[in-house]
């Protein structure tokens, strides 16, 4: 029996997967380097820079920093971030954080995404997204 | 380096997606069964080579590798595909083995692992009871190099870095080793504001410089990689067409330091060429991986980044 047309399924799923990456890396930040879609050096790596916050009292608080025990869990998020951009869930870094800090009421990630124009040819911040996650249920 | 690719005929009725699919050719008897064994073994060997590279020099693809079950398990379809006759059972545990640690690195996994994954799927499904299948499987691989190839060279135009050197003023500014081979492309000035940059943040640039040099290295970089991918499509000219594909490989080597997916794509170009030239390509490519293998296990603080 002759499987060319198998084969050659194969061979256009393969061909045009690369236009589903681009319209991801156009519509929801995906990195143009990831996810087989062959754009590996085509541009600056896009940066992804995940800053938070915490709410105590009704205020919101800025952090000096990712606080210790959460830094492998902040990691992993950005780097999911840098690679799947808006795909990228941070409710479960939120989870997280709210168990390390039972005094928050919600934490506030904030990511920038920065990357090359290439009109000005400058790395410049594209946008910026903001999620508020609420402390939904009391700390064990 | 004569090219040997015969098409496989129509069966029955014109069947006008079979006869795309293999417009692009395979090779028959006898040629057949003496490419398909080296290019099994090529996908096999690569693989723990593949794997032990990016365990051992940093910087190449972080994280790959670091499982050492991951790694025997590359070792062994290596073996069995060399020592043995189970060359089916070497291409699925090479494809099991090399998705897995795609999976196991999503979603960081390199393109180049998926390459490698996908490359050994392909092969795997070759190894059906028709021996026609080996024909197609070899016909497949050649679309993936056009389609790889073609996009590599499409995605630069889309995202615009490539047109007044962009991106190569960008790699001048983080990596030294392209800032010494490039550094005489410009003047002096434009390499300290280049080098001053270091990794970029927001506002800085233009990665542009005023030299017509890098320019043209910029644009020739895509041009290249989609001539190449539509040059394979021509017959006539594959022998010619595969020397411009070493070479392009080659400048990508020196400047992104991409040796994996060199050694895979140049291995594939292979199937474009005689049984002989395909031996060769394949043999050269193998003992360039375990060169660069051996250099950083027995040269201490050797690395090529």
């Amino acid at each position: 029996m002759d499987h060319r047309r198998r084969w050659l399924a194969l061979v256009v799923v393969f061909a045009l997967w690369p236009v589903v990456q681009i319209v991801l890396v156009h519509t929801l930040d995906v990195s143009p380097w990831k996810l087989m879609g062959w754009g590996m050096y085509s541009t600056i790596p896009p940066r992804h820079l995940v800053r938070m916050r915490e709410v105590v009292d009704g205020h919101e608080v800025r952090l000096g920093g990712v606080p210790i025990r959460l830094a492998d869990d902040y990691r992993h998020y950005a780097k999911r971030r840098a690679s799947l951009g808006r795909l990228a869930d941070p409710s479960e870094l939120a989870r997280r954080y709210l168990e390390a800090r039972p005094e928050a009421s919600a934490v506030i990630i904030e990511v920038d995404v920065q990357r090359l124009d290439p009109t000005s040819a400058r790395f410049l911040r594209f946008r910026r997204d903001t999620y508020r996650i609420e402390r939904s249920a009391p700390v064990r | 380096m004569e090219t040997t690719d015969i098409q496989v005929e129509a069966s029955g009725e014109a069947d006008v997606l079979a006869k795309a699919f293999s417009s692009i050719g395979t090779y028959t008897d006898p040629e057949l069964d003496s490419v398909w064994g080296e290019w099994v073994r090529f996908v096999a060997l690569a693989a723990p080579l593949h794997l032990i590279l990016a365990r051992f020099i940093p910087g190449t693809s972080p994280d790959v590798g670091e499982s050492l079950a991951i790694v025997a398990a590359a070792a062994l379809c290596g073996l069995l595909a060399v020592a043995t006759t189970a060359r089916r059972a070497a291409m699925a545990l090479a494809a099991v083995t090399l998705t897995v640690e795609a999976c196991i690195q999503f979603p960081e996994t390199p393109n180049h692992l998926y390459l490698h994954a996908f490359l050994a799927m392909v092969t795997y499904l070759g190894f059906g009871a028709d021996r026609r299948e080996r024909a197609n499987a070899i016909t497949a691989l050649r679309w993936i190099f056009v389609v790889v190839m073609g996009w590599a060279g499409i995605q630069k135009i889309v995202y615009g870095a490539y047109f007044r050197g962009e991106y190569l003023a960008y790699i001048t500014s983080v990596k030294p080793f392209v800032h010494d081979a490039l550094g005489w492309t410009m003047s002096e000035a434009e390499l300290r504001r280049l080098v001053a940059f270091g990794a970029p943040s927001v506002g800085d640039g233009p990665y542009r410089v005023d030299s017509p040099i890098l320019w043209i290295a910029g644009i020739g970089t895509w041009v290249a990689e989609i001539a190449v991918a539509v040059g394979m499509l021509f017959r006539a000219h594959r022998p010619k067409v595969a020397v411009a594909t070493f070479l392009v490989l080659a400048v990508i080597e020196v400047f992104m330091r991409e040796f994996v997916f060199g050694a895979l794509i140049a291995g594939v170009t292979g199937l474009f060429l005689s049984v002989g030239a395909m031996r060769l390509t394949s043999r050269v490519v193998l003992v360039g991986l375990l060169g660069l293998v051996l250099m950083r296990v027995f040269v201490p603080g050797w690395s090529f980044n």
